[in-house]
């Protein structure tokens, strides 16, 4: 088919008629929450596309908890509570010291997202990016890796953290639902973006 | 809002394994670099190698910052060698169906200053420790970024493994 273009009257094989073809990129929002007015309870991402090579979860957040500044975030995998399917790692700073936590399977039904400061942060908020490579596939068991952590200009009532933690399963993740540890809900502003990313 | 994030290539290892990943003929036209790598080993290997242009020379410096568990938490030098080391991988020792889960991040690939890099891997085998590096290094050549080589340590990466270029541009 020939295409005619209006300005230059030139000829065109194609519809692009001259112009650059429009490519979305590799790198897509695929849902966000954001807590408006009131507390929100756990924020989950469901029926997750399977046409993605990696998905990144990037998380801005504040909770309820009323006294104590460093609170945690969660994460359950496809709903599942089994705490045989869940190991995790953490290495954190305070300002002070550095630490190393972990645990293989068996003694926790969640996996951490990162510190986050409690209410009684005044306005602060902490945030965490989490990778998860390979969601998809059947041969691996699931990783996460994220860096994160926040700091509300008090000593040592902040962190910095890194951590990993596998989903011990074959399975596709089709959902992620994220909580606070003790069960406080997000307080307004807090904002958890879900991406995919290409491959 | 202009797209600055693209796929440039994508490896995943197939059956029988694989003694090298490689990116060659990079594209110029991007404004940083990033590398996503989920690795696991047919041997003993702990550490993918990184080698930038088929270059073997002694020019590759790093600092890890790393925390292994019961090994505590401590930071490495490594100057002058021969390959970027520390990133981490599954060996095939380690639990079945795990692999390694690490980033690469290059900025500035193209310009003619000499390249720094960040890189950022942890490991996982339904164990109490496990390993996890963040690091920084330099690349000390002056040359545009058209290649990366990875390499176990010792043996081949195992069926699954995969590595995904993609290149991020500032406009």
């Amino acid at each position: 088919m020939t295409v005619l273009s209006l300005n230059t009257k030139q000829k065109y094989g194609t519809l692009l008629a001259g112009n650059t073809a429009y490519y979305p990129g590799d790198y897509e929002s695929i849902a966000s929450v954001t807590v408006v007015g009131s507390s929100t309870g756990n924020i989950t991402f469901s029926s997750i596309p399977q046409t993605y090579q990696h998905l990144q979860l990037r998380i801005y957040a504040r909770t309820a908890r009323p006294a104590v500044v460093i609170d945690n975030l969660w994460c359950q995998v496809n709903g599942s509570t089994n705490s045989g399917e869940y190991g995790y790692h953490i290495f954190y700073g305070d300002g002070t010291t550095t630490s190393f936590a972990g645990t293989a399977t068996g003694s926790v039904s969640a996996v951490p997202m990162g510190a986050f400061p409690g209410d009684a942060a005044n306005n602060g908020f902490g945030m965490s990016v989490i990778d998860i490579v390979d969601y998809t596939s059947t041969a691996k068991w699931k990783h996460f890796r994220g860096i994160g952590g926040f700091d509300v200009n008090t000593a040592q009532t902040a962190r910095v953290n890194r951590f990993s933690w596998t989903w011990e399963s074959l399975s596709a993740i089709t959902s992620l639902s994220i909580d606070d540890q003790s069960g406080y809900s997000f307080s307004a502003g807090t904002y958890i973006g879900l991406y995919g990313i290409k491959g | 809002m202009a797209v600055t994030f693209y796929k440039i290539a994508t490896v995943t290892v197939g059956s029988g394994g694989a003694s090298t990943i490689e990116f060659t003929s990079i594209p110029q036209t991007y404004t940083d670099l990033q590398i996503a790598l989920s690795a696991r080993g047919t041997s003993t290997a702990l550490y993918a190698r990184a080698e930038i242009n088929g270059n073997a020379g002694t020019n590759y410096s790093l600092k890890t910052i790393y925390g292994e568990g019961s090994g505590g938490t401590a930071s490495q030098n490594d100057a002058n060698t021969t390959y970027f080391d520390r990133f981490l991988m599954n060996s095939s020792a380690y639990t079945a169906n795990t692999f390694s889960n690490a980033i690469m991040y290059i900025p500035n690939y193209t310009s003619s200053n000499k390249k720094c890099l960040m890189f950022d891997s942890v490991d996982e085998t339904n164990a109490t420790a496990a390993p996890m590096y963040m690091v920084a290094g330099v690349w000390n050549q002056t040359s545009a970024i058209t290649s990366i080589k990875f390499t176990p340590n010792t043996g081949n990466f195992a069926q699954y493994s995969s590595a995904t270029l993609y290149g991020i541009s500032n406009s």
